[in-house]
């Protein structure tokens, strides 16, 4: 992946980023971009919780470029991609405004059920985990298991063997 | 999804009361033939369409395309405290209508196939409470509910194919009953007292098995409104009762009585059957063991058993080992993200991880 690539980034994503302390390394090398109900969901959670990440929100803007999407992508996203209900709306947004930009490189790697969506739809060389986007960036970040390579690999094969939906 | 467009646009005008003639009107449409194609699943509705029956219908896009979600289906009977305003009720049932409607499409995705049938009791709101009580004696012996039926109640409605769900209600709601096409429902708020809990779900059960000879009221409380309401509670009250208590063993204990102290005696016999003390103060004045005189000398205050001692009593799983085991395999088979899944639930991720876990499930995600 190349220096400048547009990337669409999901939530999870984003918190975990920020959890390993790559963000700012990722920001610096890519384009990255996201939806509004994505940087919103960001910025949300219960901040007494064992586990509750911080997310800066002005670290979170400096570089990030939001998208709003509209209604008319959304109920296009709706129609054309049947299983679109089983996602929760940050995703749901984030992929009906991936469905018009085929320059960009999409990392929502976390999630069994966004990445078969992201399959079905025909985004298997869209896809790409938080591991993988890193490694030129020069951060080495202790990802949990459902940001790597290796655990996408495995729902990669899942998914071809019709283990999933 | 075209067909859960077609059923729920359909549903919607209905519910509004509009012809297809005049949703045809107010859509734009050049005839009557789209909208009536577009309902019969015979005509793919366009995204510009579909936004334009949200805005006309004044409903948000998740109502057409949302199959997590009830929409235009399901009757509820709300177990209420009468200070729960209807603003509260609806909100919940919202809530409710997602975890029924999320059991029941994650239930097509893997393969769980709903009974045809519909199980109902030969009872009607002119049966006597002595057939009521009746039907649930024998109910008692032809499911083998025991010496102690309210073990055994739970597994027996689940055994209609019916799922129980033990909610974080607010304290006002008791529980529910539910009819949804495919799948039927009892919420229960598992921080009642363990004897409420089994009385709710015996009441829940008569209504589910006399829907359609005696629809509930929306939201009954402890005093309903208007004969007929009040008529269907006190049916489903000596059901209920006779489920939990059946005459053939409570009639051993009350023989063995032998002068002991009457509150001590409806506490301690409470707590053996899981019941409240009340409870069987009343199911033995039904049954005519109390007099009046005897009633009379019965100090509710002192009736303070709800089932076993407080301390014995244990917090059911939230939901049911069924219902998360049901999420787990969604999850883990990509039917539904971990994200959607806590929306659903309304609990956060860490929540959701906890939730598998109080159920002794691995953790089906790493977020």
């Amino acid at each position: 992946m190349h220096q400048g690539q547009i990337v669409l980034l999901d939530t999870n994503i984003i918190i975990e980023a920020f959890r390993t302390r790559c963000w700012k390394a990722i920001t610096a090398y890519y384009q990255i971009e996201t939806v509004e109900k994505c940087y919103e969901e960001a910025l949300t959670g219960d901040r007494l919780r064992p586990g509750y990440v911080e997310v800066d929100r002005v670290a979170l803007k400096e570089k990030l470029v939001i998208h709003r999407v509209t209604s008319i992508e959304l109920a296009s996203h709706a129609l054309t991609c049947p299983d679109a209900d089983a996602l929760d709306a940050g995703e749901r947004h984030l992929f009906a405004h991936a469905h018009g930009r085929p320059d960009a490189w999409i990392a929502t790697c976390a999630d069994r059920a966004a990445v078969r969506i992201a399959f079905a739809l025909g985004w298997k060389e869209r896809i790409c985990s938080l591991e993988v986007l890193s490694k030129p960036t020069g951060a080495k970040p202790t990802l949990k298991r459902h940001f790597t390579e290796d655990w996408l690999s495995q729902v990669r094969t899942d998914f071809m063997l019709g283990k999933l939906g | 999804m075209k067909e859960l467009i077609s059923r729920r646009l359909k549903a919607a005008r209905e519910k509004l009361g509009l012809t297809q003639a005049q949703l045809t009107e107010k859509l734009g449409f050049k005839d009557r033939q789209t909208l009536a194609a577009i309902e019969a699943g015979q005509r793919k509705i366009s995204a510009e369409e579909l936004l334009r029956a949200v805005q006309v219908l004044g409903l948000d896009l998740e109502y057409f395309t949302d199959s997590f979600r009830l929409a235009g289906e399901g009757r509820f009977s709300w177990r209420a405290h009468k200070d729960a305003s209807p603003n509260l009720l609806h909100a919940f049932e919202e809530k409710a209508g997602r975890w029924i409607a999320t059991w029941r499409r994650l239930g097509e995705l893997q393969g769980a196939k709903p009974s045809a049938l519909q199980p109902a009791l030969a009872l009607s709101e002119r049966s006597s409470f002595e057939e009521a009580r009746a039907v649930a004696e024998s109910l008692v012996e032809e499911w083998k509910l025991g010496d102690v039926p309210a073990t055994m109640i739970e597994a027996a409605i689940r055994k209609l194919g019916t799922l129980v769900l033990y909610v974080d209600a607010p304290p006002s709601i008791s529980g529910a009953a539910c009819q949804v096409p495919g799948t039927n429902a009892v919420l229960i708020n598992r921080k009642e007292p363990e004897g409420r809990r089994h009385y709710d779900l015996a009441h829940e059960l008569f209504h589910l098995l006399t829907w359609e000879q005696m629809p509930p009221e929306h939201a009954e409380t402890d005093t309903p409104r208007g004969t007929k309401a009040k008529r269907i509670e006190q049916l489903a009250d000596n059901f209920a009762a006779a489920l939990l208590m059946p005459e053939r063993v409570l009639l051993l204990r009350w023989q063995a009585r032998d002068g002991q102290e009457i509150h001590r005696w409806l506490n301690s016999t409470a707590s053996d059957f899981l019941v409240t003390a009340k409870a069987l103060k009343w199911r033995l004045t039904n049954l005519g063991w109390l007099t009046k005189s005897d009633l009379s000398k019965v100090n509710d205050a002192k009736l303070t058993f709800n089932g076993r001692p407080k301390d014995q009593q244990v917090l059911p799983g939230l939901f049911s080992a069924e219902f998360v085991k049901r999420l787990h395999t969604g999850l883990a088979k990509g039917q539904l993200s971990v994200r959607r899944a806590a929306e659903i639930l309304d609990l956060t991720i860490e929540a959701l991880a906890d939730l598998f876990r109080e159920h002794k499930l691995s953790v089906p995600f790493d977020l």
